[in-house]
């Protein structure tokens, strides 16, 4: 697997430090330094329909008929899991490694580093932690393991000496679960934060989520502008993702069409350089998450109606336009978002902003973190659960895909504290 | 007798068409008034922050304008807009004010003053003679105040003359809110003050765009200790403080700290 490293990239303004992955995937993985992050803009008529949907957010009461699909819609069916499967396959996050490793070349080349420990900064779901696992593989590197809660809350120091013991490279993917915000939960962090800065913990990688990263600035107020963080995907980077993904294992045409308009949004193999005005503004909803922009695709693909249903409307007269070796996968026209019902209150953005602000937690432990009782947490998560704000894995409460720009935009709105992207 | 025969002469004669004319601009004046009160709180209410803030701020400036609009159709269907006739009307006009309604017009007059400097405006906490809420509307002649026991208070806007007006938050959706604690004065004041600093640090209601300070003072009977920071919304103030409070406690305890027994509550001033 090659690799090449560039300065500089001007299409996307990004100043100073741009490193690649893998040839085949040129610029598609990218690492940039934090204040490099360029958010993905909306296409014009978007940003305009954008900013009037969010007006009438104000005056509009959520109700079942606004998130039925549209008519024409109704009539498509989901997409079989085996075939999703191979639409929209898993991330492969060894090429984000790949291109992480290029951005690190010189780091790890060096005897003796300006800063023995880097950090990679991620949004959720952007997957910060699996890359420095993929990381880490590459190298051998030694994986630290989180501390236990109990081990954040005493803020147990002897966690730290797993660092010093091997002499080797560490890597630490996620430092969010380092810390909680309790009045007892950060001694352990800024301990850590401390001993990474002066280099007693020797050399090392440290992965964070973006929402802790900005708490814990504030925590452990030192700036590093040798941050990295992947580079926001941008519509043209979504589609070619989106094309790779689906020609996995495609013999013949692939076509993606608006369910709504009949609109090509995207063709496989890929047909010139033009990138459909749905996927720029998929890329600039999801600020450049690629993690969240690939659930949204997932989320809308459709299959053609049931022979019985299908002699209506523009789809059956584009079908029948259509070449026979061509298969068309149709992409819903609404984007499948969760909304609140009523005022969301207050205690439901503790909760939310709490999950996002750890990249998850245990519902157990958000009695220790709000002022709330537990069967007030447990009550408002099943709340937030039902209405798709939340869900559970593994134990670990978090914000799913789905809701994230959502939430995201709930919590700016209201003056929370948010990431910087 | 002559005089009252010029001024009654500054009046035109009111035909019926003229008198509807003068009820429907009374009428719509009215309505717009009441649909500028009802609705922009209606949609301050789906909104958060300073958009809130600024949005409630114009209704009392739209109230004015609407008046203003209205005065001006008005007074040219009454009167022959002459300056001859004009000072003879409003020369008659400060007379009546003058003697009869002095306070009514100097708390019209300190309306129309708070609307241009703004010592306070709607969502604002405020405390006048005393007395501490949320303004919840500026009229024309007074300000209405909810307390924190959900009181409403009524106060002329005349007060402005002569009272100091406190503003804790002065348009921003945002006011110190300060949690106190008194301490026996034989403790690890560093650690306490560390410990403090996180419990403010840690609180889900903190804004942090403002700065965390604990003040430590001593006193006679112990060490005062004062967390001052900035709750996200100026509404969560009492929650905020409550927050620091209860978590604050608990971590002093934890930290072998003993609380204060003073035999008088101390000067929360002093």
């Amino acid at each position: 697997m090659s690799t090449t490293t560039q300065p500089s990239d001007s299409d996307s303004g990004l100043a100073s430090f741009v490193a690649r992955g893998d040839l085949s995937e040129e610029s598609l993985w990218e690492f940039v330094r934090l204040g490099d992050y360029k958010v993905p803009s909306f296409p014009a008529r978007s940003a305009a329909a954008n900013a009037w949907r969010s007006f009438k957010q104000i005056f509009k009461r959520v109700d079942e008929k606004t998130q039925a699909p549209v008519k024409q819609e109704a009539e498509l069916r989901a997409l079989p899991e085996v075939r999703l499967e191979h639409l929209v396959p898993p991330l492969d996050w060894n090429a984000a490694a790949a291109a992480l490793d290029a951005s690190l070349t010189d780091w790890m080349a060096a005897q003796v580093p300006d800063r023995s420990v880097r950090f990679v900064i991620g949004q959720p779901h952007g997957g910060h932690g699996e890359i420095l696992r993929h990381w880490r593989t590459r190298h051998d590197a030694m994986l630290i393991s989180p501390p236990t809660c109990e081990q954040v809350l005493a803020g147990d120091a002897r966690w730290l000496d797993e660092w010093r013991a091997g002499g080797r490279v560490c890597v630490l993917p996620n430092l969010e679960r380092c810390y909680l915000r309790h009045a007892h939960g950060l001694s352990l962090v800024r301990r850590l934060l401390e001993e990474a800065e002066t280099g007693r913990v020797g050399r090392g990688v440290i992965g964070c989520d973006s929402w802790a990263w900005a708490y814990l600035q504030r925590v452990w107020p030192v700036t590093r502008p040798d941050a990295l963080t992947l580079r926001a995907f941008n519509g043209r980077d979504l589609s070619r993702l989106f094309a790779k993904q689906a020609s996995g294992r495609q013999r013949g045409q692939l076509r993606f069409r608006n369910a709504r308009t009949g609109n090509k949004v995207l063709s496989v193999p890929v047909e010139g350089d033009e990138v459909s005005s749905e996927i720029a503004h998929l890329a600039a909803h999801c600020r450049g998450n690629v993690g969240t922009a690939i659930r949204y695709w997932r989320e809308r693909l459709r299959a053609e109606p049931e022979p019985d249903k299908a002699d209506s409307g523009a789809k059956e007269e584009m079908s029948n336009k259509a070449d026979p070796a061509e298969e068309i996968v149709w992409l819903s026209a609404i984007l499948p978002e969760p909304l609140l019902p009523g005022e969301t209150d207050e205690d439901a953005v503790f909760v939310l902003h709490t999950l996002l602000l750890h990249g998850g937690l245990q519902a157990s432990l958000l009695p220790e973190l709000l002022p709330l009782p537990e069967h007030r947490c447990m009550a408002l998560l099943i709340r937030l659960r039902n209405a798709g704000l939340v869900q559970c894995v593994q134990d670990r409460w978090s914000v799913p895909e789905l809701a994230y720009a959502y939430v995201r935009g709930l919590l700016r709105g209201r003056g929370y504290l948010t990431d910087d992207f | 007798m002559q005089k009252e025969n010029q001024i009654v002469q500054i009046f035109k004669k009111l035909d019926a068409s003229t008198s509807l004319e003068l009820a429907v601009i009374i009428a719509v004046a009215v309505l717009l008034i009441i649909a500028t009160q009802r609705v922009l709180p209606w949609v301050a209410k789906r909104l958060h922050g300073k958009r809130r803030l600024h949005l409630l701020a114009i209704i009392p400036l739209m109230r004015l304008l609407i008046i203003l609009t209205a005065f001006i159709m008005f007074v040219p269907l009454l009167i022959e807009p002459s300056i001859q006739n004009m000072v003879a009307l409003l020369g008659a006009v400060s007379l009546a004010l003058g003697f009869a309604l002095k306070d009514y017009a100097s708390n019209l007059i300190a309306g129309i003053v708070v609307i241009g400097e703004r010592p306070y405006r709607t969502g604002d906490w405020i405390e006048v003679n005393g007395v501490y809420g949320e303004v919840c509307h500026v009229g024309m002649r007074t300000v209405e105040l909810m307390t924190p026991n959900d009181t409403r208070v009524v106060i002329p806007h005349a007060r402005l003359w002569t009272d100091p007006i406190f503003n804790a938050n002065n348009g921003v959706p945002r006011l110190q809110c300060v949690a106190d604690f008194y301490l026996h004065p034989q403790h690890d004041s560093k650690r306490v003050w560390q410990a403090l600093h996180d419990v403010a640090l840690t609180s889900p209601y903190l804004h942090f765009d403002e700065p965390i300070a604990v003040i430590v003072l001593e006193k006679p009977w112990g060490t005062h200790y004062q967390v001052k920071a900035y709750p996200i919304d100026a509404s969560q103030q009492f929650r905020f403080v409550s927050d620091l409070t209860v978590r604050g406690k608990v971590m002093l305890s934890e930290l072998g700290a003993r609380f204060a027994l003073a035999p008088t509550v101390p000067d929360r001033t002093a």
